[in-house]
């Protein structure tokens, strides 16, 4: 029953807020993402031996049913959902939006779709959530997003659309191997693509992959995702980057890497490539971006590469890293876009060449940043290193002949990754203030959604426990 | 069958009526009420139409079983739709309301001939009963000269497929020796004859251009933008469901057995169709026009149901017919509350009418395909009975691309009326009434497409 | 640069991790001395390698060096604790740490030997030709760290541990004396302002005059204890390693009392405010030279050399840790011989220094000073090799391979729908008897494509 309650707060509060206007609005919000977050909380903290279901039947001639399932990793999932929603919300509690009742309805109704996306345990199920999880993003970049924003936000659009339905006529052929009442359920969809035979599951998993690529994205189907970061408002920003291309890692962990097993191991060396080509690739690009938004979106493909190429590395501490890593990843980099929502809110400008000085003139803000950029390096004593520490020795077990070289280069992803990072603390924080106005350090809601963010970052990354235990449990079932 | 009578009856009382008075309003009403009723026949056929046991009359010419009579009922039910929402435009094209209605009465007929038919002369009857007051609605609107040569054109070529179609039948009679289709799984599969193959080839061209399926669309567009458009709203809808329920019955009812024959046929014909319907669509810049286009686009989904073999292609005809004549009915509605029918014109309708944008976004969503929305759910029924079929996956792969591609057009005009500053002007009438029913049509295309099994009934 | 050691190391510890399935000091040892043999020398020598990767990073050996010197912008008790005594040893702890692997990967005890002695020698010319007072001592931190490393390869670990120790005195008394020079001088590091400070300074100049004696190995201060344990270890292993030590000694003596005599002795070259300004520094700044001298002093005596007493007290108390192999038992004559020899030179090289800086001319470096006073351009080489070239495949990634290549082709795509729309578009030209022409030719191709198939 909670688990409906996760999708159903946020759907119906966000309806209720079109209605709503200005500030009244912003309390919905406020209100309901708390809610959510507690919620959220509650189905984390269980014990997950048996996992948490929910069933109704839907539409039988079909085979459907709305089945919602949470173990450690949906929990999880759904977890940071609810945090990163209701930080966002918090951090733009004093920012003047126009239009904020239809602002923060298509925020929750984003919301709803993602968690939908995360609990679903029925094919169809996921695959309605996984478009609409889409569609109030694509309202929400387009009407309030920056310049040329219809453009970046159209091609993104269309791009995760051409991959999502060819995932649904992945889903249907698979779903008609096995006809009946069921035949969607994931129990009946893991059965019916594992006894395929490997020829049909080669193509089948480029199908379901391709949606799951261009969602993370993967290298070379990323190019969507630089135009797309920097030309949508901030808080959308974060629930692309931090929540949405964890749907596309999910997926292939939960309906992709099950399913398709043979197709998987086939096709892992393909994809660990492209991952690590991605990752130093976008490492490289980063580099030279002077635009801090976009140096964080190239960064974030580095990021996911990393993720990727452990998960087509077959072994549980890889898969177990993931789990924690995509939960990391989530908060680090909701720490860093709000960081630069605020710089952008107070200087008007995200060229790091024309910022500097910030550690002079906003020093709390200056600290926070330095923090969460580290996270974002992996620094040990933070929750990045657990994570990334763990990725790395799942590469490295990986079955592949050349695994020590996919992890040398991987690796040559991290020394980048200190380049641009580091150097753009030194251009923002530290040096002159150039043309800086006077402003305002931290207000108080900025104060408390990044004190939420790195608490989190400090606490996971000196006693990672709670986290892993989590997860533990799906990595071992996973990868026995 | 007693809808087919009742029917007719009611189109000749239109017809007098519109001798005895020449108030318009009066008129719609009375048409929308004759409607009501011809629902309630349709629904007292179903009703005591035994599901076991298909009728058959007239010397087996017409099969009457619940299939077809659902189907009928939906589609009487659609066309009240139709008259609710777009009784208004109707009164504007021209004085001669009554004869109007009662053309739309009589296309209902050829509606109800074609779902029920078990003879080819049947067919035939049907298509013409359902074409020829089309011609005359299409150039209803004496004052524009497009109208007049949208109906010209019309009339002549569909004279020229029904002379195929005609040609067609003839061989087929030669080959079989019957005109009853039931009786065509009789013919020999091993050593087909060609008389039937070529039969079966000139009847796929013939219904094609029904449909509007590439390379015999060419009438659409034009037709479609020069009538007047309350009409082409229902041209393009039940027509067109109307004729892919006939090829769908014939095909798959009776050509079954030879369907590794005019599979290729048929699947070149959909490629083509679902390409050049998707493809001009992008390049518009008149709203009526994509949706014309957009039409022959759609008609290439429901052609993968008669190239299905299976159960399932029957339910999605059924629901893709429903879905895009709601959806397209109501997409048209709002249209015709317009001044400027480009995509300029819709530039920022959210901000003027929200209610009327909204109820355009659920409309294009299900046109494009969207989950939660009836379209998605026809889509769906559709791509599954094709994977069933399991030999056009790439056609189906194709497909996808190219519904991909439409959403492109589609969504020009949601980001008109959202993203973009403009002042739009509406026909000034809009009354209280015209927004509930549009209303009503966007929660239908959700409930559809949420809950699909409500259109399916209890088939 | 500490990044690029950090992979090294990451590499490292996860073949430990991988062949051994852990991470624990002792486990990972024990099971080094249980399963000697089993894995074939070449795994222990990449897991070797890999950690000194690491090592080379974080204590500043070549290639990795470059950042120790750029970071003594930092203030200067920050440069003191981390770049004189902490961060910079941990690599030499890690190594000494480890030393269970390391006797078992003698090609990598080479390897570091070798390294340790070409930064020695590297960074030792490099601080003959600096004149600011923090650059001289950070590339003397790094001769110095090269010498530590140079006792491990050779097998001495203890006495890289003893050096740790002394070095972390004297130096950390360099620098703190320094910083006291540089308040006295108002923020001027510049040795060529200076001069003659000895006069006002005088706890300052006396205490930085025992840092310097230490460092060059003069007997009685610890400096000579552990550095002549380093060189005579150095000899066992191969004399060769022995010469080359003494000329890089020989450079630290020299350098080192260039620094003193320059800053301290002569006449103050200065400005007439900055000499105004002169004062000895507070006693919260004294104190701590003081106690550092003293520690610098007798700090040595721990690990007294074998030919004076059999009794190394060092030794003693870290040998349930760490002990050095290979005990190289030297005869006495030759201990004395070599410490005779190192005590000698670095004696004729501090008269050396002030001979010729006693005239304290400054003039334009050329040739080979001029190098040397450039750090042999190595920074410059980094910049051309790694950086631009860097910066620049950064720039022609984005623009050719992002831009116009993958990101071309998805526009592309979108860019032929259109194009091809505008083509299809002009087919329906409007006239019927077009329309009807088009549906014949259609209907004799289906036909055709049908019969031909059958």
């Amino acid at each position: 029953m909670i688990l409906v309650l996760l999708i159903l707060v946020p759907l119906v509060t966000g309806l209720l807020s079109f209605f709503i206007k200005g500030n009244g609005a912003k309390g919905l919000a406020l209100s309901s993402t708390i809610i959510t977050m507690a919620l959220s909380a509650f189905v984390s903290a269980g014990n997950f031996a048996t996992p948490m279901h929910f069933s109704v039947p839907w539409i039988p001639n079909l085979g459907t049913e709305f089945s919602l399932m949470a173990d450690g990793m949906s929990a999880m999932l759904c977890l940071l959902t609810g945090i990163v929603m209701q930080v966002v919300i918090t951090v733009n509690w004093n920012n003047e939006t126009p239009r904020a009742g239809s602002f923060y309805a298509l925020l929750l109704l984003s919301q709803a779709g993602l968690m939908g996306v995360f609990l679903a345990y029925d094919a169809l199920v996921f695959y309605v959530f996984w478009e609409l999880a889409l569609i109030p993003v694509y309202f929400l970049c387009s009407m309030w997003g920056g310049e040329k924003r219809i453009a970046a936000t159209f091609k993104f659009f269309i791009y995760t659309f051409v991959g999502s339905l060819m995932m649904l006529a992945a889903l249907i052929y698979l779903s008609m191997q096995t006809p009946g009442i069921n035949s969607y359920s994931w129990v009946n969809i893991v059965r019916s693509g594992a006894a395929l035979p490997a020829a049909q599951q080669q193509w089948l998993f480029w199908l379901m992959f391709i949606a799951f690529a261009i969602k993370m994205p993967v290298f070379p189907f990323h190019t969507w995702q630089p135009d797309a970061y920097e030309q949508s408002p901030t808080p959308v920003t974060i629930v692309l980057s931090a929540l949405m291309v964890k749907m596309g890692l999910y997926a292939v962990l939960r309906w992709l890497y099950p399913v398709l097993p043979q197709g998987f191991a086939m096709w892992s060396d393909v994809v660990i490539i492209m991952a690590i080509a991605g990752i130093v690739y976008a490492s490289l690009i980063a580099i030279k971006q002077s635009d801090i938004k976009r140096m964080i979106a190239y960064s974030s493909i580095a990021h996911m590469g990393l993720m990727v190429a452990a998960a087509f590395s077959v072994n549980q501490i890889g898969m177990h890293g993931i789990m924690v890593q995509m939960f990391n990843h989530g908060i680090n980099i909701t720490g860093m876009w709000l960081i630069v929502s605020m710089i952008e809110n107070r200087y008007g400008t995200r060229n790091m060449n024309e910022l500097g000085g910030m550690a002079t003139t906003a020093p709390r803000m200056a600290i926070a940043f330095v923090i969460i950029a580290l996270a974002n390096v992996a620094l040990p004593l933070t929750n990045g290193f657990i994570g990334e520490f763990m990725l790395f020795n799942g590469l490295f077990s990986g079955g592949s002949h050349y695994h020590i070289t996919y992890m040398v280069i991987a690796g040559l992803g991290v020394i980048l990754g200190a380049v641009y990072t580091l150097n753009m603390l030194q251009k923002t924080v530290f040096g002159n203030a150039v043309s800086m106005k006077v402003t305002k350090d931290l207000s108080s809601g900025e104060f408390l959604g990044l004190a939420i963010i790195i608490l989190l970052i400090l606490v996971l990354g000196v006693y990672p426990k709670p986290l892993l235990d989590l997860t533990q449990g799906i990595a071992a079932t996973l990868v026995p | 069958m007693k809808a087919i009578i009742a029917a007719t009856i009611m189109g000749i009382i239109m017809m007098f009526a519109g001798i005895m008075t020449k108030d318009k309003k009066s008129l719609t009403t009375l048409a929308t009420l004759l409607l009501v009723g011809l629902l309630g026949v349709n629904i007292w056929d179903l009703t005591v139409t035994s599901s076991l046991a298909p009728q058959e009359l007239f010397n087996k010419m017409m099969t009457i079983n619940r299939f077809g009579l659902w189907f009928n009922t939906l589609m009487t039910a659609c066309t009240l739709l139709y008259a609710l929402l777009v009784a208004k435009e109707i009164r504007k094209v021209g004085a001669h309301v009554a004869e109007y209605f009662a053309l739309i009465l009589f296309i209902l007929v050829g509606v109800y001939i074609l779902a029920c038919y078990n003879n080819m002369l049947m067919l035939f009857l049907g298509i013409e009963i359902m074409s020829i007051p089309q011609y005359i609605l299409a150039g209803s609107d004496k004052r524009n000269l497009k109208s007049s040569e949208a109906s010209l054109k019309y009339f002549l070529m569909g004279s020229f497929s029904t002379g195929i179609l005609l040609m067609g039948i003839t061989l087929l009679y030669g080959a079989a020796h019957t005109f009853n289709i039931s009786e065509f799984n009789n013919l020999q599969t091993e050593h087909i004859n060609p008389l039937a193959i070529a039969g079966i080839f000139l009847l796929i061209i013939a219904l094609s251009f029904k449909v509007s399926a590439a390379p015999m669309h060419m009438w659409t567009p034009d037709v479609y933008d020069g009538s007047p458009t309350p009409f082409t709203a229902y041209m393009s809808t039940i027509v067109k469901a109307a004729a892919f329920f006939a090829f769908l019955r014939l095909f798959q009812g009776s050509f079954g057995n030879f369907s590794s024959s005019w599979t290729l046929v048929l699947a070149i014909i959909t490629a083509a169709t679902l390409f050049i319907g998707n493809l001009t669509a992008v390049f518009q810049q008149s709203v009526k026009r994509m949706l014309a286009y957009s039409s022959i686009a759609q008609a290439g989904f429901m052609l993968f149901a008669v190239l299905a073999m299976n159960k399932v292609a029957w339910q999605g005809i059924i629901i893709y017919a429903v879905a895009y004549s709601v959806a397209t009915i109501g997409m048209f509605s709002v249209l015709m509350k317009m001044k400027d029918y480009t995509y300029d014109g819709f530039n920022g309708l959210a901000k003027k009418d929200p209610l009327l944008a909204f109820t355009a976004t659920i409309f294009l969503f299900s046109l494009a395909g969207i989950p939660l929305t009836a379209g998605f759910m026809a889509k769906y029924y559709v791509l599954q009975a094709a994977i069933m079929q399991g030999q056009i996956l790439w056609l189906v792969i194709f497909a996808l691309l190219m519904a991909a591609i439409s959403v492109y057009y589609y969504f020009r005009v949601i980001m008109a009326m959202y993203f973009k500053e403009g002042n739009p002007e509406l026909n000034d009438d809009i009354t209280g009434t015209d927004r509930f029913l549009l209303v009503l049509t966007a929660v239908l295309v959700l409930l559809f497409g949420i809950f699909p099994q409500l259109v399916l009934g209890n088939i | 640069m500490n990044r690029i050691g950090d992979l090294g190391f990451l590499v490292g510890m996860l073949l430990i991790l991988v062949n051994y399935s852990t991470l624990s000091y002792t486990q990972f040892f024990d099971q080094l001395h249980t399963n000697a043999g089993t894995h074939g020398g070449d795994l222990y020598n990449w897991i070797a390698i890999c950690l000194f990767i690491g090592a080379t990073g974080k204590s500043a050996q070549i290639p990795l060096y470059t950042w120790l010197p750029d970071a003594m912008a930092g203030p200067t008790p920050v440069s003191a604790l981390i770049h004189a005594a902490t961060m910079v040893t941990a690599g030499i702890y890690m190594i000494a740490r480890s030393h269970a692997l390391y006797t078992l990967a003698p090609a990598t005890l080479q390897v570091v030997a070798i390294v340790g002695l070409a930064t020695a020698l590297f960074a030792a010319t490099i601080a003959m030709k600096q004149y600011d007072i923090k650059k001289v001592l950070a590339y003397s931190t790094v001769s110095q760290l090269g010498f530590m490393f140079l006792a491990l390869g050779v097998g001495a670990y203890t006495t890289a541990v003893f050096h740790v120790m002394t070095h972390a005195f004297f130096k950390a008394l360099l620098f703190l004396g320094s910083g006291s020079v540089i308040h006295a001088m108002g923020g001027e590091q510049d040795i060529r302002k200076m001069g003659g400070l000895g006069k006002k300074l005088r706890i300052t100049q006396f205490t930085f005059l025992i840092g310097c004696l230490a460092i060059s190995g003069i007997p009685g201060l610890s400096g000579f204890f552990s550095k002549d344990e380093i060189l005579a270890a150095a000899y066992a292993n191969n004399p060769m390693l022995y010469y080359l030590g003494i000329a890089a000694a020989m450079m630290t003596a020299f350098y080192m009392f260039r620094l003193y005599f320059l800053t301290f002795t002569g006449t103050f070259r200065g400005t007439h405010d900055q000499e105004h300004h002169l004062h000895e520094s507070p006693a919260a700044m004294t104190i701590p030279l003081i106690v550092l001298a003293i520690l610098s002093i007798v700090g040595g005596y721990v690990g007294l050399p074998g030919v004076i007493s059999e009794h190394h007290a060092l030794g003693s108390f870290l040998s349930s840790s760490v002990s050095n192999i290979a005990e190289h038992h030297l005869e006495a004559n030759t201990e004395w011989m070599l410490m005779g020899t190192s005590v000698a030179a670095s004696v004729i090289m501090i008269i050396v220094a002030y001979s010729i800086n006693k005239s304290a001319q400054f003039v334009a470096n050329s040739g080979l000073a001029k190098v040397l006073e450039n750090k042999w351009y190595i920074d410059e080489l980094y910049e051309a090799v790694i950086l631009k070239p860097l910066g620049a495949l950064s720039g022609a990634l984005d623009k050719f391979v992002e831009r116009m290549g993958i990101d071309g082709m998805v526009n592309g795509v979108g860019k032929s729908v259109k194009w091809g729309s505008e083509k299809v578009r002009l087919l329906q030209t409007g006239q019927v008897g077009f329309y009807i022409f088009v549906m014949v030719l259609g209907m004799i191709a289906l036909l055709a494509v049908g019969f031909y198939c059958i």
